[in-house]
Parts: structure tokens; C-alpha cells; sequence
């Protein structure tokens, strides 16, 4: 019998579930921070403000909590969705979006115009860094597929040592761009390197909004293809499928979604990788599940992660990519060590 | 019908296939034998559509399979592969709904997950495999993966073109079964025949082909040696020919197809 945790109940029942967690980890981490509020004066709030005049702390809320706890269910949605999707895709456990060189890729560019545009980002902003995070996101995995392309077909064994080395390449062109920067942009860098939600507005709500939503949905159409290709490439086209498609559609897309999230908040290592492997030990591995229940526990996750960023060591405050490699880390290798944690990738 | 003419493979300067010409009817069930390395799993692997050749044309039911989408293909043929390799714990009846043809544009309606599952688990059923469908894939026996690839591809089949000749090739379907299910999946593919399905299958038991093929092809050496019902196929010196095998040749007394027996 499959006996997960998740799977004696019915499909409906997860649902909510995840989305009862998503709200909880929301409220929570609206209420919580350097200026604190009480769940009852929230509630209170949220139904009685009068929205024409506004008080501090409605402003507060409004203009600073609120979009950085949907910055960081969004960003953590979008990463969990793509590492599921990946690990599908590579039909290894170790594909991350981290691992496999596309963010490594995507935070190169941002330190490349961090350096050596620093006048861009003064006109656009967040668009400039966000369109070279994609860039380089996607320059990355055009490079990872030219170099795994054998003959007529991508070998996904070359893809993935294909990324472990461009990820290095990345990491070390981003170092020489902390050499070759001042002590402004060297904060900035640090600042992408280390992953954080700190100076999130609005406007970087909308940025990855319009983009991680529709990537979602999109990667989310290529469920049925993605659990085909588990079954290896070749019974993927025997049962109708076109492999070469379904692999350049779920790069992109990924691309889309790690773009997207390495802009606004850096470098998140270990969400992408741990969020999959949770759904398939609590719940299941079929995409058609495991790709929206990974955008909501990744969602929880991060805002949880973030919130722990924000209050453990208040009034400063630390990077939350610090946060989940420290809590990401230790778990996924406990999760490794488990005899009968249901991970059986053989 | 699918046809191969006049094909030929090269892999690395060595001929796969020389100059073969081959064809399956709707209906009737072809064995492929023949030698380790004589170009079976090759002939099969074009015929499916997984290899293109260097020469000549495979045809599906008059139709280039060049020019056929690999989605329209799916419906008109099913194969079940040597050795599947699984990567994440999906259950049983997860990868025979892998099967399912939910773009088959002749149906009228698309298929409720209620109805897929009816199929998926009528599927499990004939290839006796039902009181597995919660299991995870890769806990079960070889045998037993082979006859959920079995029942994945009847789905297939079921859900796919019935306008047009349907096929189905195996790749020795029976290596990992027991005797009893070696017989019980060899006379479901009879009965699939019966249906109009046409079907190719590799197999290494001469007895089991005898007995349940319309037609053996023998191949060595990248060509068709001989080919025909077993009836007139089977004697001592083609199998001394083939396999460098000494036999004997009995008569199975009941349906009086060939038996060959080893041994000098």
C-alpha cells in the first residue's frame, strides 16, 4: 500500500490543508516584525480601516509587510514549482534551479550590471535587474542544452554535469564582480548573493506577479508530459509525447520562474531542492499534484523563513537565504538518512 | 498495416539491418527470433518509430512514419520495451493512466478522471495485475512491472484510434514471467489479434512461438533468414543454421505445432 502521510486523505482535503498553512504563515507573518502587531488588531483592521485616512500602522502593513510577505510567497512558489518541474525534467532528485547552474547564471548577469551598468539600473530599476537576471537565466540554459545536445537528442546525464560546471563558472564570475566592484556595489552584490526580501515594494509585487503566475500555470499544462518522461524519453514519444518540446517549454519557463525570483530577492538556495521531495514523501510524485502543492508549501516555507529573517535578531536583520540553507541543509540530509523515507531513486 | 521497405540501419559503420523488408497485418500476430545481436530489437525500434533507418521507408497504414506526429502515432501503435527504467515513487495505476490518449480528437467528449481510472484498472485487471494498482511501481517483481507495461499499453491502445489498424510490438514480454503468465499474456495478445490488432513480438522460445504465432520470422545477421507459419518454418537444419544448435523436431499432439527439442 502507499502509505503517505497525505495520502489517506482525499485530494480535496490536501488542498486545503496547504492552503490553511499558506494563510496561518500569511496572518502570522503580517503580524510579526520589527514593529509588531496583535493577530486581534489585525483582524480588526483589515475589516474596519478606513482606507481615506489611514493610520501608521495601517501603513505600515500596507506599504511594507504585506508586499514583502507576497514577495516571498511568490518567489518561494516559483522556486519549489520549478525544482519540481526540473527534477522531473532531468528525472534526477538533485536538479535545482541552484544546483544546475540557472541562478548562478541569473545572479552573474544582475552582478554584471551592477558593475558595469550601474547606470541602468538607475533608469529602470528593478526592470533592468530583472531583465538581465532572466538573460542570464536563460544564457545559461541554452549553454547547459547546446552542451547535453548529443547527436538528435539532449542526454540528461550531460545536462546536469553540464550545470554543475556552469553553476561553478557562474560563481566564480560572480566573486571576480565583487573583486571588480566599490563598496556600494559590493553591498549590493552581497545583498543578491546572500538571498533577502529586505526593500520590497509594490512594484517588485507586480514584476514577478505578471511573470511567475503565467509561468506557473504554464509549466504546471506540461504535468502529464513531465510524469511521461519519468518513464524514460523513449516511452514518452512511443506514448505521444515530443520530449524535444516538452524539455525546451520547461526550461523556459523555469528559466522565467528562477529569473524572476533572483531578481527581486537574490540567491534561495535549498527551497527549489527540499519543497519536491516533501510533497513526494508526504503526499505524492505525480506532477499533476506534486508542481501547485509545491507552489503552496514553497509559498509557507518561504514566507516562514523570511518571517524568521525578519525577528530573530531584531532590529537588524539577517538574509533569508542564510535562513533556509541553514534549516534546508540539515533537514534534506536528515530526509537522506531516513531508511524508509519513501526516496527510492534508484 | 506497417511496413518496412527495403530498410537498412548502420550504427557506426556496422549494418544493424541490411536491405530487410518486413510487414505486420492488422489481425495477425508475427514472432520475431533469431540470434543475440541479429537485428531484432533494431527491426522493432524502426518499426515503432525510435530509430529512423539510413535506407528505405517504414510505412504506417500507407502513411510515411516520418510524416505522422508522434501524437497521432501514439494512436495507432503501442510498445512495450525491453527494460523501463522508473525514477520516482509513482503507484501502479499512476503509470498505466500514463497511457491514456487524452488527445485523441475522434472522441467526442474528453475523458472524466473517473472514466480514466475505470480504463486504467480494466486494463490492471486483464493483465491480473489489479491487486497491485495501489502499490509503488518500483516495490513490485520484474513479472509483475512487465504485465503493468502490458496493461499501460492496452490503455493505450483502447484510448487511441479504433477509425484505423491498431498495432502493438513487445520486446520479449515474457523474459521475466512465470510459466503461468507466460502463457496467460501470450493468449491475451491471441485474443488482441482476434480483435484486429496487429501484432510484432520478440521472443527467444521457439515452443511458445509455435504455438502462438501466425507467422515466425527467423533473423541473423541484420537479415530475414526465413519466415513463414511455424509449420513449414521449423526443422532441425534451419535451427542448426540459426542457432548452431543440434535438434530434434516433435509434433505437439494436440494442436500438432512444431516442437523442437535440444540435444543431439
Amino acid at each position: 500500500m502507499s502509505t503517505t502521510v497525505l495520502s489517506r486523505f482525499n485530494p480535496y482535503q490536501v488542498w486545503m490543508i496547504l492552503l490553511t498553512l499558506l494563510l496561518i504563515t500569511f496572518v502570522a507573518a503580517i503580524a510579526q516584525g520589527a514593529y509588531s502587531v496583535s493577530w486581534g488588531q489585525l483582524l480588526s483592521w483589515s475589516f474596519l480601516e478606513d482606507w481615506t485616512s489611514p493610520s501608521q500602522d495601517g501603513l505600515i502593513l500596507w506599504h511594507i509587510r504585506v508586499p514583502r510577505v507576497l514577495l516571498a510567497a511568490l518567489v518561494g512558489a516559483g522556486l519549489a514549482m520549478s525544482g519540481a518541474a526540473l527534477q522531473g525534467l532531468f528525472r534526477n532528485p538533485l536538479a535545482d534551479p541552484g544546483l544546475i547552474g540557472i541562478s548562478g547564471g541569473a545572479a552573474l548577469a544582475v552582478g554584471i550590471t551592477i558593475v558595469f551598468l550601474p547606470w541602468s539600473t538607475g533608469y529602470f530599476g528593478l526592470y533592468a535587474l530583472s531583465l538581465s537576471a532572466f538573460v542570464g537565466g536563460i544564457t545559461t540554459c541554452v549553454v547547459i542544452f547546446k552542451v547535453g545536445r548529443i547527436g538528435a537528442t539532449t542526454s540528461v546525464g550531460h545536462l546536469i554535469l553540464a550545470g554543475v560546471a556552469i553553476n561553478a563558472l557562474a560563481m566564480a564570475g560572480v566573486g571576480l564582480m565583487t573583486f571588480l566592484s566599490n563598496d556600494q556595489q559590493m553591498r549590493t552584490l552581497n545583498f543578491w548573493m546572500l538571498g533577502s526580501f529586505g526593500g520590497a515594494l509594490w512594484p517588485a509585487v507586480l514584476v514577478v506577479a505578471t511573470i511567475s503566475i503565467p509561468a506557473g500555470i504554464l509549466l504546471w499544462r506540461q504535468s502529464e508530459a513531465l510524469n511521461r518522461l519519468l518513464l524514460g524519453e523513449n516511452e514518452a514519444r512511443f506514448l505521444g509525447t515530443d520530449t524535444e518540446v516538452l524539455k525546451t517549454r520547461v526550461i523556459i519557463l523555469s528559466a522565467l520562474l528562477v529569473g524572476a525570483a533572483v531578481a527581486v530577492s537574490g540567491i534561495i538556495g535549498f527551497v527549489g531542492l527540499v519543497v519536491p521531495h516533501l510533497i513526494r514523501l508526504l503526499w505524492r510524485a505525480d506532477h499533476r499534484m506534486l508542481i501547485p502543492a509545491s507552489a503552496l508549501l514553497g509559498a509557507s516555507l518561504m514566507v516562514l523563513a523570511d518571517t524568521l529573517a525578519r525577528t530573530l535578531v531584531i532590529p537588524s536583520e539577517m538574509p533569508v537565504g542564510i535562513v533556509t540553507s541553514l534549516v534546508g541543509g540539515p533537514f534534506f540530509l536528515w530526509l537522506l538518512m531516513q531508511p524508509h523515507s519513501g526516496m527510492k531513486y534508484d | 498495416m506497417i511496413e518496412a521497405l527495403n530498410i537498412s540501419v548502420l550504427r557506426s559503420r556496422q549494418r544493424l539491418l541490411h536491405h530487410v523488408d518486413f510487414s505486420v497485418n492488422p489481425g495477425e500476430i508475427v514472432m520475431l527470433l533469431g540470434p543475440n545481436g541479429a537485428g531484432k530489437t533494431t527491426l522493432l525500434r524502426s518499426l515503432s518509430g525510435q530509430i529512423v533507418p539510413d535506407q528505405g521507408e517504414i510505412l504506417v497504414n500507407g502513411q510515411p512514419i516520418q510524416l505522422i506526429p508522434l501524437s497521432q502515432l501514439s494512436l495507432r501503435r503501442a510498445v512495450v520495451s525491453q527494460s523501463v527504467h522508473m525514477s520516482f515513487p509513482f503507484s501502479t495505476l499512476e503509470v498505466v493512466l500514463m497511457g491514456i490518449q487524452l488527445q485523441n480528437q475522434s472522441r467526442k467528449s474528453t475523458m472524466s478522471m473517473k472514466d480514466q481510472r475505470i480504463l486504467a484498472t480494466k486494463a490492471l485487471i486483464d493483465m491480473q495485475v489489479e491487486h497491485l494498482s495501489d502499490r509503488m511501481f518500483l516495490e513490485l517483481s520484474g513479472g509483475e512491472q512487465q504485465r503493468v507495461h502490458i496493461a499501460r499499453a492496452l490503455v493505450q491502445l483502447w484510448t487511441g484510434c479504433q477509425e484505423e489498424s491498431q498495432f502493438l510490438f513487445l520486446d520479449e514480454p515474457t523474459s521475466a514471467l512465470d510459466l503461468k503468465y507466460q502463457v496467460y499474456v501470450l493468449r491475451y495478445l491471441r485474443e488482441l489479434a482476434s480483435a484486429g490488432i496487429g501484432i510484432c513480438c520478440v521472443i527467444h522460445d521457439l515452443q511458445l512461438a509455435a504455438l502462438y504465432s501466425d507467422r515466425l520470422v527467423i533473423m541473423k545477421h541484420g537479415s530475414i533468414a526465413a519466415e513463414g507459419p511455424s509449420e513449414q518454418l521449423i526443422n532441425a537444419s534451419l535451427l542448426k543454421d540459426i542457432y548452431e544448435v543440434s535438434s530434434h523436431i516433435l509434433q505437439h499432439p494436440v494442436t500438432h505445432k512444431p516442437l523442437a527439442v535440444v540435444g543431439d
